[in-house]
């Protein structure tokens, strides 16, 4: 008996950055993994067959050509969010529109989830648990996942369905809109970025990244009890997970515990309007005529291993004999600052950095104008004032206006600065994005990366100086948060 | 009044009428409505004549030729290339040849002289010996549904300069159809094998009238309709 087979037709799929034409469509079983699109290619494998599970990735694929976009690039560029959590996301969001199209995407579930979930788990992958929980969400699959990752750790479990929970209600809220803003719009978006509706995706992704980054084993006190995990696989108790054999292998938690957990992922928003872009970063070397005195950060100092004795004098009047030289080299480190209006730079005060910390770099940037030159290339945004003990004659700019490079100029500190070398970053908190749009997700975001890269911030310049004298002496300064910033420690640093 | 922006090859050939293009050919996937934009775009006033070129045709569709008529006599009943020469007997009409590509070796010769340039063009009556020449105002419009235009023989690429290949139907055609099907007729018209005509789609809008959506598409659309549906349920997402 032959196999009827129902050839998708994404050739009648409309949205404005896909031409028509032909598609390549290929058949596959309704396996994990196997369906997929490429719509740059207009190139769809899916499962052409009439069981549920066929129609419901078949119906996840069309929905994809409708609505997906064609090239990840640009969004991740816009560093909002990882790739991997849109994806993800993108997965919740086409499963939401499938069903609401009239699919029926419960069907989505191909067994694999249960052991993905306790997979998942035993490798303590909370990364993947996340994203994992997100891109199953509106089928089945998401239920099974939970189950599988219950069975191993009720914490994980009842934060991801919590995540899954929340992820859907913002889905819901966003669906609400109409018209180019809704979440299944295919118009051209902010600032080139098509199609519109994936933005949602990425505000999604964006909470999604932070998610990431917070495994609640950090958080709850139920210690690492390493007992027997094996989930002796017999995948018929999938309802009840809190007792019998089961609850012997998850961690035994207190009520109190996870109300503590689940209350502090709640308070990670999920961003409600459209991020804006970071501003490209555009960074110049400004000329550095004047050459500060001091050591720049290096100097000589005796030791008794090396190659050319240059300090023969010490074999008679040092009991250890050090004749040699050993350089070691100062801290340095890279004093970033905003320079957009609110906070200013003299040269005096860049001489001053130098005087604290010889080798430092210092770097200020604001963006001065949005417009592109005729080669579509911005104006500069950022400038390195100070390197190796040189520093500029002037400030090459007058007063600041727009901040816009915020998270990209620290970016660049991070790529920049050599074997952990610190990080001084002056900034009022007052972070934008591009066009000089404020958005709680940016401010987030730096105070993200400002933790993981243990970036030391100061109010002003004169507390930078401060901070680096306590540098010199090999204290550790601790940050002062700018007043932009206030709202949002509590939220990433707990 | 609504106005609705042309597409790049509608606006194409509307320009090039505008321009008094006078030989143009427009080709692209069929159902796009070629025909009927030769027959009725641009400056018409003179009549529009058609001509669909088949392998067995025969020069009296062309020319004319001597016909039995009521009286037990035979007489000339002009082919459409001379109509359109002769136009409304004032200025010259419009010839649109349909599948000129596919007419016979003696027919193609003939039409080959009817679409000469005018200076060149002259056709003499069999039986009066009179000289015909195409009166001023006279136009073709060459339709077919060959992708590439190397394909045609080359006296005939001569004589036809312009060539505008139609990817899509006219927006006016599409009015005819329901709002929530326009995208679609406009990518199917354009979808290689998987080509539905814009026919079919008037045909599914006026029975989606009075019978059920899957019903309708199940005649009209036959084992493709379920994916057909599939596709329009996607579609629908706004």
């Amino acid at each position: 008996m032959s196999k009827t087979l129902h050839r998708p037709l994404p050739e009648i799929i409309t949205r404005p950055d896909v031409t028509a034409g032909e598609w390549s469509v290929s058949d596959c079983a309704p396996t994990r993994g196997l369906p997929h699109t490429v719509i740059s290619n207009k190139r769809l494998v899916a499962p052409q067959g009439s069981d549920p599970l066929s129609q419901a990735v078949r119906a996840h694929e069309m929905v994809h050509i409708k609505v997906s976009p064609q090239d990840y690039t640009p969004w991740v560029q816009r560093g909002h969010a990882t790739y991997e959590s849109m994806i993800a996301c993108e997965e919740a969001r086409v499963n939401y529109l499938a069903t609401k199209a009239g699919f029926d995407m419960k069907a989505l579930a191909d067994g694999s989830e249960k052991e993905a979930g306790e997979r998942l788990v035993a490798n303590e992958d909370w990364e993947g648990a996340v994203r994992t929980a997100i891109a199953t969400l509106g089928s089945n699959a998401h239920r099974q996942f939970i189950t599988g990752v219950r069975r191993h750790n009720k914490v994980w479990a009842d934060v991801l369905a919590d995540i899954g929970r929340r992820a859907m209600r913002e889905l819901k809220k966003h669906d609400k809109r109409r018209g180019k803003h809704s979440l299944a719009s295919t118009a051209e978006g902010v600032a080139d970025f098509t199609p519109y509706g994936f933005i949602y995706t990425e505000m999604l992704a964006n909470w999604v990244d932070r998610l990431c980054g917070n495994n609640p084993d950090d958080k709850s006190n139920d210690g690492d009890d390493d007992g027997d995990s094996d989930g002796d696989g017999d995948g018929g108790e999938s309802k009840d997970t809190n007792k019998g054999k089961d609850s012997d292998n998850t961690r035994d938690t207190t009520r109190d515990d996870k109300k503590k957990v689940l209350d502090e992922y709640k308070r990670m928003e999920i961003a409600d309007t459209p991020i804006p872009a970071w501003c490209d970063l555009v960074i110049e070397t400004c000329p550095m005529p004047v050459v500060l005195n001091g050591s720049m950060g290096r100097k000589r100092v005796a030791s008794n291993t090396g190659r050319s004795p240059r300090r023969l004098h010490r074999y008679l009047t040092d009991p250890q004999r050090r004749v040699f030289d050993h350089t070691i080299r100062g801290k340095g480190g890279i004093v970033l600052i905003d320079c957009s209006g609110s906070t200013q730079i003299t040269k005096d005060e860049v001489r001053e950095i130098l005087v604290n910390s010889p080798s430092a770099t210092v770097v200020v940037y604001t963006v001065l104008s949005f417009t592109r030159d005729d080669n579509g290339e911005l104006p500069t945004n950022a400038w390195v004032l100070a390197k190796n003990g040189r520093m500029v004659e002037d400030i090459p700019f007058e007063s600041g206006a727009a901040n816009a490079v915020d998270l990209p100029a620290v970016r660049w500190a991070v790529d920049n600065r050599k074997r952990r070398e610190p990080i001084i970053w002056v900034t009022d908190g007052g972070v934008t994005g591009y066009r000089d749009e404020c958005h709680d997700a940016l401010n987030i975001e730096c105070l993200e990366f400002v933790k993981r890269h243990g970036i030391i911030l100061a109010s002003d310049v004169t507390n930078a100086i401060d901070k680096l004298t306590k540098l010199r002496t090999g204290v550790r300064p601790t940050s002062d948060y700018g007043m932009g910033f206030d709202r949002f420690v509590s939220q990433v640093f707990g | 009044m609504t106005t609705t922006t042309l597409p790049a090859c509608w606006q194409k050939f509307h320009n090039a009428l505008h321009a008094g293009i006078d030989r143009i050919i427009l080709f692209g996937p069929a159902g796009t409505g070629k025909t009927f934009a030769g027959l009725s775009f641009g400056n018409t006033a003179g009549g529009s004549f058609r001509l669909a070129c088949t392998e067995d045709m025969t020069n009296s569709e062309v020319s004319g030729s001597f016909m039995p008529d009521a009286k037990g006599g035979f007489s000339w009943v002009s082919g459409s290339a001379l109509k359109a020469w002769n136009g409304d007997n004032t200025k010259g009409g419009r010839l649109v040849v349909d599948e000129i590509d596919k007419a016979g070796g003696d027919v193609f010769a003939t039409l080959l002289n009817f679409l000469d340039s005018p200076e060149s063009a002259s056709w003499e009556h069999p039986e009066t010996g009179r000289i015909y020449t195409p009166r001023s105002g006279f136009s073709a419009v060459m339709t077919t549904n060959i992708e590439n235009m190397a394909e045609l023989p080359v006296a005939l690429a001569d004589r036809f300069p312009v060539r505008i290949r139609i990817s899509e139907p006219h927006p006016q055609a599409l009015l005819k159809l329901s709002d929530d099907l326009r995208g679609m007729a406009v990518r199917m018209s354009d979808a290689g094998k998987q080509r539905i005509s814009l026919r079919a789609f008037y045909a599914f809008d006026k029975l989606r009238s009075t019978l059920s959506i899957e019903e309708s598409a199940e005649i009209v659309f036959g084992e493709r309709a379920s994916s057909v549906l599939e596709a329009m349920k996607v579609d629908a997402l706004r």
